[in-house]
């Protein structure tokens, strides 16, 4: 005979999970069978509670089970949805209460942002609440870096508000949140010691790794300030996501561009050059996880997220230098912005542009010795990049030649074409005036000034100057020869010329991110290569 | 693609030995049978039911023909699905207005047959029954016998005061 007892567990949980939490915690008392399917359905319910849109509910709940839980329930209740979302919110809801309480919240400033906020907010409390509660990621929301040259846009951004009225607002907003991760984390110490509080970490990492990772960088403070090393005890190791890689609290953050963590460790004497299993510093992660999240991020981020999470790890790599990081160290540098270009279609180049300014701002060898051929290579490959915009290319070729004047020693030395078999080699000048409408006029300058030579040929037996010719670009003929008048004249007057010999190479046409680009197609140059030589300028 | 449906009908037959003819598109309503007449294409024995007897077959089959014009529900579950309503269409409760053994049968059997609406509509009717009532009450209705020692009942009260209303 079927009865509500003898129903499987499964069904019995279903049925359960039509329950309010009055009804839960009726069937739960009825009899032992009961008793641990309707357990988890508390949870569970309370998880929604917590993360539901009705806030005032929610902290009304989480201070009665602050109130009376014991300190054994409520670790039972993290243990049980370690590893559920539901329940994480949970316990970012029971964190935020034991911080403000119900009347801070109420009456405090955050209900009233909260109502002009209310859809943002709800949203982002939906995509992640880990992102929400870290205000040291809300630096982009208040990011004054000027995208529009790029067509972007805050996401966040409340068209009806003024770019000011809106940065009060987010402020005003953020810094409560940002003290009470340190209230709640103090708050934690005074109830127990600090060494209680490390056997704890120890023991059961969800807790305080979850904290941690979504932390603002406050809550580590709090650790140093009870004299828990945190970021060079290796009882912490697991604080990193994966142990298996030696990875330091550093390395994580630099990966994930968890800037205020960083900034927090740093200040307390982490060392920034300690290497991972792989031989990375922690400013390799910094630069090279852009790689890894360029290839996940068609599939994982937003554009949002994206843009989050590479100004967070630009600002740590500017800690990590400012830290004394050496820029030399671990893997090569080099070598990851060279991998980027190959690996990354899509990423935004005001990151890179970051990295490659303050590597080479910090020393960055660049040297025959790295894969990139050294510094024209480098140049090379800057000009090359379809993220960078023109004026980004002109400012990160500036940086170059300002921080070592040396670098122009090199800059004739001619490196491998883009896409072309081996040996079609180039200099940086035939790069930059090629007809790939790419390349400021300044840039041009910048070369010229810096050595380059005008006469340079390249595979194709072509010069910078018959290339500028074909173009009939006069501006970047009066830079490579500079008052002559008359001989540009010569030169314009033989474009025709020019440019049918130019023609010769095929030239692909294709749009990229800044405009329509040509790139060099045909290998059928090598019988034009001897046709046009003995032409000289 | 699967043979066209030229079989307009199915057996059923119960764990009783009695043989129910039905119409196909009724019987398709349950997963189960779907599946089995889609592996084994033309089928002209009467398909064994056995966790179900005759008088549960008959009443789900009353079920499914009632609702052989609904459409199939989306698969997808969404995560936050626990926020479940417990509203019942009349009909569906009407049907359900059986006795408690029936009602749990019901249940069993649209588990079996994996008729995904009507175990929904069966266990929201446990619920409903369970709603707003004490352990005491609830243990009388269910006929359930209190296996708890008066320490554990204790222990368990300490534990949810924190979400009792008071």
């Amino acid at each position: 005979m079927a009865t509500l007892r003898t129903l499987p567990n499964e069904l019995k949980l279903e049925i359960s999970s039509y329950l309010d939490l009055p009804s839960l915690l009726s069937l739960q008392r009825t009899c032992r069978i009961m008793y641990p399917i309707c357990a988890s359905q508390i949870y569970s319910a309370y998880g929604l509670w917590v993360s539901d849109i009705d806030w005032v509910g929610s902290i009304e709940y989480g201070r009665r089970f602050l109130e009376h839980t014991t300190e054994d329930q409520a670790r039972r209740a993290l243990h049980r949805y370690k590893w559920d979302y539901g329940s994480r919110r949970f316990i970012y809801g029971m964190l935020w209460v034991m911080g403000g309480g119900p009347d801070w919240f109420i009456n405090g400033k955050p209900a009233e942002y909260l109502r002009s906020l209310r859809s943002h907010v709800f949203s982002e409390w939906k995509t992640g609440a880990r992102e929400y509660y870290n205000p040291g990621e809300t630096r982009d929301y208040l990011d004054t870096t000027d995208y529009t040259h790029q067509n972007k846009k805050n996401p966040l951004r409340d068209p009806r508000l003024s770019r000011e009225e809106e940065r009060q607002l987010l402020g005003d907003f953020i810094r409560p949140f940002a003290k009470l991760r340190t209230d709640i984390t103090e708050s934690i110490f005074a109830q127990t010691s600090a060494k209680r509080i490390k056997t704890d970490i120890v023991n059961d990492s969800f807790f305080f790794s979850g904290m941690i990772d979504m932390d603002s960088g406050g809550l580590l403070d709090v650790f140093y300030k009870n004299g828990i090393d945190i970021g060079n005890d290796p009882n912490f190791m697991w604080l990193t996501q994966d142990t298996a890689t030696d990875e330091t609290m550093l390395h994580h953050a630099a990966r994930w561009g968890k800037w205020r963590i960083a900034k927090v460790l740093l200040d307390n004497g982490v060392d920034p050059n300690k290497l991972d299993s792989e031989g990375m510093t922690p400013l390799n992660r910094a630069i090279q996880a852009v790689d890894a999240e360029c290839q996940e991020e068609h599939k994982m981020f937003s554009k949002e997220q994206k843009q989050k999470l590479y100004a967070g790890k630009v600002e740590v790599a500017r800690l990590l230098i400012q830290a004394g990081a050496n820029v030399n160290g671990g893997s090569l540098i080099v070598n990851q912005l060279w991998k980027h270009n190959e690996q990354c279609r899509g990423c935004d180049g005001w990151y890179l542009e970051q990295f490659i300014t303050m590597t080479v701002e910090a020393g960055l060898e660049i040297n025959e010795l790295t894969s990139l051929e050294g510094v024209a290579g480098l140049i090379h490959y800057i000009l090359q990049h379809d993220e960078l915009s023109p004026i980004q290319q002109e400012r990160i070729i500036r940086t170059i030649f300002r921080v070592n004047p040396e670098f122009s020693k090199h800059i004739n030395d001619a490196v491998g074409d883009y896409d072309m078999p081996a040996g079609s080699k180039v200099t940086v000048l035939t790069e930059a005036v090629r007809p790939n409408l790419f390349t400021t006029t300044e840039t041009v300058r910048l070369l010229v000034q810096n050595g380059a030579d005008v006469n340079a040929r390249d595979y194709a037996g072509l010069t910078p100057l018959m290339w500028a010719a074909a173009e009939k670009r006069r501006d970047l003929l009066e830079i490579m020869i500079p008052n002559n008048e008359e001989l540009v004249e010569r030169w314009l007057n033989d474009a025709d010329f020019w440019n049918s010999h130019a023609k010769v190479i095929k030239l692909d046409r294709y749009h990229g991110k800044h405009g329509l680009r040509f790139r060099l197609m045909s290998p059928g140059w090598g019988t034009l290569g001897s046709a046009v030589t003995g032409l000289v300028a | 693609m699967a043979t066209p449906s030229t079989q307009a009908t199915v057996k059923l037959q119960s764990n009783d030995n009695v043989v129910i003819e039905v119409e196909r598109a009724i019987a398709e309503r349950s997963v189960l049978i779907k599946n089995m007449l889609e592996d084994c294409g033309e089928v002209t024995d009467a398909i064994p039911i056995s966790n179900v007897n005759e008088s549960i077959l008959r009443k789900v089959i009353e079920w499914c023909e009632h609702h052989k014009n609904d459409p199939v529900a989306a698969e997808n579950e969404n995560d936050d699905s626990r926020k479940k309503t417990t509203d019942i269409d009349e009909w569906d409760q009407k049907f359900m207005n059986v006795d408690q053994e029936m009602l749990f049968e019901i249940i069993l059997a649209a588990n079996f047959l994996d008729i995904k609406p009507l175990l929904d509509t069966g266990c929201k009717t446990v619920a409903n029954m369970i709603k707003g009532k004490s352990p005491e009450e609830i243990r009388k209705l269910f006929n359930i016998q209190n296996d708890f020692t008066p320490e554990e009942e204790e222990q368990i009260r300490r534990e949810n005061e924190w979400a009792e209303d008071r």
